[in-house]
């Protein structure tokens, strides 16, 4: 990582990228790029550039980790080699493992796992460029490319983090504001219910900043929700 | 709408034929919640990715992607995909394999400890079938018995083509007059199984290039299936090219 920045946040809340501290990096998001999986999505938010792929409900083996009454679902977070400055020693590691778990976890509530007893439905997300915030921007292309795939769900589920940098609380930190910042959270949710199903924090933060953090995260779902359906109706000629 | 009671109050969010995503609001009140969408309390929302149909007080939403869920009576094109002792496992295309028992395929007594079922049906074998059962865990039992618009049982000397299984109602077309024009332009045999995968087989010869044709024709109407007027290019281009 570059040398510490003086000051991570200017005297008018302006951040280091220009931006206001409610506001998100760039989205982009676009369904349907993969030919061989059922479901699939791009998503870039700032320099974060991530591809997920979707495949099943199909059959599930080993039979003995079937479900009788639903589907399992898999979900394996991974970062390229190449997504971060120092070369990535390829392969799962401690974290890449904690975050394919709640991840899926994450995924869950919004699926209607059992309508496919006894499958398997398997998600990849890929982390080609790293700049922060990569295991919400995985959760939410992974959230389009079940819905590209035809997976009947209960809702779509965004995810962004909020952070604290500089004493101040911010939406979406970007590589310095996370890496010099006090403190993250990421938040995963389901627009719809309004339900958290994801909600972590690295970092040290008083009980009001903790709340405005998931307030600002909960405003970023609803814009980053508006993208994801977006995105979703332009592959079929929606809009 | 006469009697005396007042209109059942209801209120319909999106337009027919709008592209919808799960999550979205789709109607309010009493409406006929049908495939594709699921009821919350008093409102209906859209559970895939797909077309609102609007009939009505009926929504439902067509899908524009997904796995093929089997239904009763529906005529699938399997492939053997495991012989077992008293039945064969198929692949169908759906998540998980159809079960085809001996006394669903084969007329006579069969004595399973002197027979191998191979003998009637191998690995890789082409079957026409109807769902028969699909039970709460959605086991699929399969019969070739019965009455069927294509032809059940093993079929053979020809090809398949396999496509998305939400497009299958554009190749069978309205009333079934894309599958019909393609019969009798290209005189071919063809067989629409509900899960995507076709059985084609020409009646007479050059056999090769009608089969060609007929595959290439598929998979354009896969390709343009969000086009109109599909059938009449299609017709006219196939009559150009089928001079033999």
């Amino acid at each position: 990582m570059a040398e510490e920045p003086e000051r991570l946040i200017a005297e008018d809340g302006t951040r280091l990228d220009g931006r206001k501290p409610d506001e998100l990096r760039p989205l982009r998001i676009q369904a349907g790029v993969l030919k061989r999986a059922d479901g699939s999505a791009y998503l870039e938010l700032g320099s974060n550039k991530i591809i997920a792929a979707v495949y099943g409900p199909r059959e599930l083996h080993p039979r003995h980790k079937q479900k009788p009454d639903r589907a399992v679902i898999r979900f394996r977070y991974n970062m390229a080699p190449f997504s971060v400055d120092e070369r990535k020693r390829p392969g799962p590691d401690r974290r890449s493992i904690e975050i394919s778990k709640l991840s899926k976890e994450a995924l869950e509530p919004a699926l209607f796992t059992e309508y496919y007893p006894r499958t398997a439905i398997d998600i990849f997300v890929e982390v080609l460029q790293a700049d922060a915030g990569t295991r919400c921007a995985g959760i939410t292309a992974a959230s389009v490319a079940l819905a590209d795939a035809g997976i009947e769900m209960k809702d779509l589920v965004a995810a962004v983090a909020a952070g604290k940098v500089d004493g101040h609380i911010v939406l979406d930190p970007m590589y310095y504001e996370d890496g010099y910042g006090e403190a993250d959270v990421p938040l995963a949710m389901m627009p719809k219910y309004d339900a958290i199903t994801l909600l972590q924090m690295d970092g040290n933060m008083t009980e009001d900043e903790f709340k405005e953090a998931v307030r600002l995260a909960k405003k970023g779902c609803k814009i980053i929700y508006r993208e994801q359906r977006r995105a979703l109706k332009r592959k079929y000629g929606g809009e | 709408m006469t009697g005396e009671g007042p209109v059942p109050e209801y209120r319909i969010y999106v337009e027919d034929r709008e592209v919808v995503t799960p999550g979205e609001l789709l109607a309010e009140g009493q409406v006929i919640a049908s495939d594709g969408t699921y009821r919350e309390g008093d409102k209906v929302y859209s559970k895939v990715t797909g077309l609102a149909s609007i009939e009505g007080r009926k929504v439902r939403v067509i899908p524009l992607s997904g796995p093929y869920v089997p239904t009763k009576g529906d005529y699938v094109i399997g492939i053997v995909q495991e012989v077992k002792f008293s039945s064969w496992l198929l692949d169908i295309r759906a998540p998980t394999p159809g079960v085809l028992h001996v006394s669903e395929f084969v007329d006579e007594e069969v004595d399973l400890i002197t027979t191998d079922l191979s003998e009637y049906l191998r690995e890789g074998d082409v079957v026409g079938a109807l769902v028969q059962e699909v039970d709460p865990v959605k086991r699929v039992k399969l019969t070739t018995k019965g009455e069927a618009m294509n032809p059940l049982g093993r079929l053979k000397d020809g090809r398949i083509v396999e496509i998305d299984p939400v497009k299958v109602p554009r190749v069978i077309g309205r009333r079934g007059s894309m599958v019909r024009m393609l019969k009798d332009v290209l005189g071919c045999d063809i067989f629409v199984g509900i899960n995507g995968r076709i059985f084609i087989r020409a009646r007479e010869e050059p056999r090769e290039i009608r089969e060609d044709l007929a595959v290439r024709a598929i998979v354009e109407i896969e390709r343009r299936s969000h086009l109109s007027g599909l059938t009449d290019w299609l017709e006219s281009t196939l009559k150009r090219l089928s001079r033999w």
